[in-house]
């Protein structure tokens, strides 16, 4: 799997048009539309930053963080919240390690590109004292 | 009659406990929170008086024995500390190391205790520990509450001290004046309850005398039950069997206009005439009738036992009013269960029924409110979501065009797109504040202080215009609030304020204090407003001039603005002398 | 005891960005810089590898014994919570979570004591949900110290600086930049 990015998100119009936005920077990104099918990649082997919607049908973003640590798939991702809520609210206690960033929607694509890059750094990151 | 007596006396003894102990319970429950609240105060007073001196300076140092906050010199120069006098009534001190160089406390010959000494444990806190000090302290003999915080130069360390007191036999002088007032109240309920046995005792004695002659006490009972019926608070009137009116009592006659000797010994439904004005059977001539027509004829009237219940709306109530009534009628009965006569009572319940409707009216209200908020919050987020292609798309498009002219287009399309976003942001933020705050979300803090940190968040946009801003509010105010929305309030007429005013303009920020409130200015010297728009410009969406598509002007910045200060109880106007003659935004606020 | 100035910054969601824009343009400090970001296990190094490769001063997981050195930035590992002993001497244990979260940014703030004279402490709140750090920012700020929270504008969630700002205790408001132009002002 050579897609560095997954957006997570119900709504298609988002879908498309993060893709189209990342396959014009060249960079591979994967879409789910569901929590579900999040895991599902993540079973699969993708790594990498994940962009997550809060507020899908069914299991929402943070639920779906909860899966993704309790079945042990954390490891090796940066989670980013990708959000039309300004604040979160207390469904987000208990999980807050695990949210590396918070972008609210509609968001800058350029911003949003910055950030990326530096969590891209961030993952290639090797252990000190790691195979050196 | 001695068993009564005996009675009597054990519960008056019971009750007089009760209320004792209740008095001092609650007495000792005052006293806790006399303290908590001398603390607060002591805090508050504290806080305060380190925002007077950080509007001085922050940078504390000692230079030639003398210490100054910035460049202001603090030995011997009064201002400070009685401007804490003036605000909070205690006692304040600076130390310039453990010496006190200005200060309110006066010493035995009515000078100001200048040059004396810190000693005891604030001290030891202070200087040995350089730690605040909280708790009783003697200055000049007399045992203060106080609070002593440490002062540092640029490097932290100590080089003086902060004091405020509040004299403790004040607050102990009030706690003496309750318990007077409260032993006062407990004896003359004690001497009440000694007069009360007394009079009852005598009344005791009385009926027993009368029970010598029953006959007597029967006309005593009759005359005592049409007193009773005289005096019931309630419009009420009395039937014999054949339904000839013997009692028309105080209060229906008040109700009715119809007095006594018009109606009593009447018949042939008489006390129909003032409601309905005529001669009809009311709720009385129903009492003989059987249940069956009752709930048949009449769905509006209940039966509970033989008393028969109802609300009658009467169109042309004496004036012409319509009014509605609530009524009860029931039947008098001899020993053997023969209905003798019947007695109806009548209480207006016109102002009732229409504060019922009222509150009904508002509950409504309040829940359409509720849904609106629900509905502004779920479109807001829900117009993010097609907003967001538009952000992506847009940009990406820009960076393949090379025409200008297209090239202008999509920049007004990305302007438009931002443009409503910003308003789905306000919209949002409207929502959320449209809730009046709670008194524990509110805290003390200074004004001056406040509009000291908008003006740093709109740093940029008023440096970019070379505006000058000043800020004439004494620091000393302090204002009750929930400083997150002041802040959001003054950002928002402060760049309002930038936004309407031409380069290198003025803006001046001003405060006028009255017994209980404080009235805020913020005045520039910019495009001014229409007359015609002043009592409209805090209205949703409101744009002083149509043919503008200037998006970031106005919309609902001063909405915002205005649903801040209603939710601290507070009003907001605005004043100009027309249109390029500046404008002023006033606001009243409660001071603390 | 070898005291130094202290920094210590408490931080949470947005925290790595917001640490990256504060520290790309900060000089060396004359002051050991301690950061409590809420990070799980695993997590910790890459943020802390990530951070060592744009500042000037060398970042690294702090480790549990060790002695506070100035012009370092020590980086609080996930999965424990971090204290300082003597205000010099760091210490990781296990235990609950604390508001949530471990580490905690209160729990290593409330371990904080009063500096010797002519040393420093500044307490510095970032972006962030909930409240952790409010508690610990108000202990700083009775030590004497200098207390700073990330302003709302420049948060990409404005709950923790919030929450600080409102226990009345911070003396400044600013973006992660004009914090690095604050902290050199206060120590350098």
């Amino acid at each position: 799997m050579d897609a560095k990015v997954m957006l997570v998100d119900d709504e298609e119009m988002i879908r498309e048009s993060v893709e189209l936005f990342f396959e014009s920077e060249g960079i591979k990104i994967l879409t789910a539309a569901s929590g579900d099918d999040c895991l599902d990649y993540l079973e699969e082997g993708f790594r990498g930053v994940i962009l997550m919607d809060v507020m899908m049908p069914e299991m929402n973003g943070w639920d779906t963080i909860r899966k993704i640590v309790e079945s042990d798939l954390y490891e090796g991702n940066i989670i980013v919240m990708l959000t039309a809520l300004d604040s979160p609210d207390n469904k987000m206690d208990g999980i807050q390690e695990y949210v590396t960033d918070y972008l609210t929607k509609p968001f800058n694509p350029d911003e949003l590109m910055e950030v990326l890059q530096y969590y891209f750094s961030l993952l290639n990151a090797v252990e000190p004292g790691d195979g050196q | 009659m001695k068993a009564i007596t005996k009675y009597i006396l054990a519960s008056s003894v019971v009750a007089v406990l009760t209320v004792t102990l209740f008095g001092l319970y609650s007495l000792d429950q005052y006293h806790d929170n006399e303290v908590r609240n001398e603390r607060e105060k002591l805090e508050t007073c504290i806080r305060t008086f380190w925002q007077l001196l950080a509007h001085k300076g922050t940078d504390y140092r000692i230079v030639k024995g003398e210490l100054l906050a910035g460049n202001y010199p603090v030995n011997g120069n009064f201002e400070l500390p009685d401007k804490i006098q003036e605000l909070f009534g205690g006692v304040a001190t600076i130390f310039m190391g453990d010496e006190r160089v200005t200060t309110n406390v006066l010493n035995v010959d009515a000078k100001r205790a200048l040059g004396t000494r810190l000693l005891g444990p604030a001290y030891d806190a202070i200087f040995n520990q350089g730690k605040s000090y909280r708790g009783n302290a003697a200055i000049l003999g007399v045992t203060y509450l106080t609070a002593y915080d440490p002062i540092r130069d640029s490097k932290g360390k100590v080089i003086g001290a902060l004091f405020v007191g509040v004299k403790e036999s004040d607050f102990l002088a009030r706690l003496h004046v309750l318990n007077v007032h409260l032993t006062l109240t407990l004896s003359s309920m004690v001497a009440l309850f000694a007069i009360f046995m007394v009079v009852l005792g005598r009344a005791m004695r009385r009926v027993e005398e009368k029970n010598e002659s029953a006959e007597d006490a029967t006309k005593d009972a009759y005359q005592q039950l049409l007193d009773i019926v005289d005096f019931l608070p309630d419009a009420t009137f009395v039937v014999d069997k054949d339904k000839r009116v013997i009692a028309w009592n105080r209060a229906i006659e008040i109700m009715t206009g119809l007095e006594k000797h018009e109606v009593l010994g009447a018949d042939d439904y008489a006390y129909a005439i003032p409601f309905y004005g005529e001669r009809r059977p009311i709720l009385i001539d129903l009492l003989g009738e059987s249940q069956e027509v009752i709930s048949h004829d009449y769905k509006c009237i209940k039966k509970e036992g033989r008393t028969l219940f109802t609300e009658a709306f009467v169109p042309s109530f004496r004036n012409g009013d319509s009014r509605c009534f609530w009524a009860t009628a029931s039947p008098l009965l001899d020993k053997q269960g023969n209905m003798v006569g019947a007695i109806e009572s009548i209480r207006d319940i016109t102002e009732y029924k229409q504060a019922e409707e009222e509150k009904i009216r508002l509950e409504s209200q309040l829940d359409h409110a509720r849904l609106m908020e629900t509905v502004m919050m779920r479109l807001g987020h829900d117009l993010k979501t097609p907003l967001t292609p538009l952000f992506i798309m847009l940009p990406l498009i820009r960076k393949r065009l090379t025409d200008p002219d297209l090239l202008n287009k999509v920049d007004m399309c990305i302007k438009s797109a931002a443009s409503i976003n910003n308003l789905v942001d306000k919209t949002r933020r409207l929502a959320t504040l449209s809730s009046s705050v709670k008194p524990q979300e509110q805290e003390g803090v200074s004004l001056a202080f406040l509009v000291d940190r908008a003006h740093a968040d709109c740093v940029e946009m008023i440096s970019q215009k070379q505006i000058d801003i000043q800020n004439n509010i004494d620091p000393a105010v302090v204002i009750h609030c929930v400083p997150a929305q002041l802040h959001e309030l003054f950002i928002n007429l402060i760049s309002n304020a930038v936004h309407f005013s031409s380069e290198k303009g003025v803006i001046t920020v001003s405060a006028e204090l009255d017994a209980e409130s404080v009235t805020i200015s913020v005045r520039d010297e910019g495009v001014g407003l229409d007359p015609a728009h002043l009592d409209h410009v805090f209205d949703e969406f409101f744009k002083a001039d149509d043919s503008r598509h200037d998006l970031d002007a106005l919309g609902l910045g001063l909405t915002i603005c205005r649903r801040i200060v209603q939710n601290h109880y507070g009003r907001i106007w605005a004043e100009s002398a027309g249109t390029g003659k500046g404008t002023t935004i006033r606001f009243t606020i409660k001071i603390s | 005891m070898v005291n130094n100035n202290i920094v210590m910054i408490g931080v949470s969601t947005g925290g790595p960005i917001a640490l990256k824009r504060l520290f790309a343009e900060l000089p060396p400090l004359d002051a050991a810089i301690v950061i409590v970001l809420h990070i799980p296990p695993g997590m910790d190094y890459k943020i802390a590898v990530g951070l060592d490769a744009v500042a000037s001063m060398p970042v690294a997981l702090a480790e549990d014994g060790e002695y506070l050195r100035s012009r370092r930035i020590y980086f609080a590992p996930g999965g424990f919570h971090l204290k300082l002993e003597g205000n010099s001497r760091i210490i990781l244990e296990e235990g609950a979570r604390v508001n949530f979260v471990q580490p905690s940014a209160d729990v290593a703030m409330m371990s904080l004591l009063k500096p010797l004279k002519r040393k420093r402490i500044v307490g510095v709140i970032m972006t962030g949900m909930g409240k952790d750090g409010a508690e610990g920012i108000r202990h700083i700020k009775a030590l004497g110290g200098v207390t700073i929270a990330q302003d709302q504008e420049s948060s990409a969630i404005y709950g923790m600086p919030k929450a600080a700002f409102e226990t009345g205790a911070v003396d400044f408001m600013c973006s992660p930049d004009k914090i690095g132009k604050k902290l050199i002002e206060l120590l350098n």
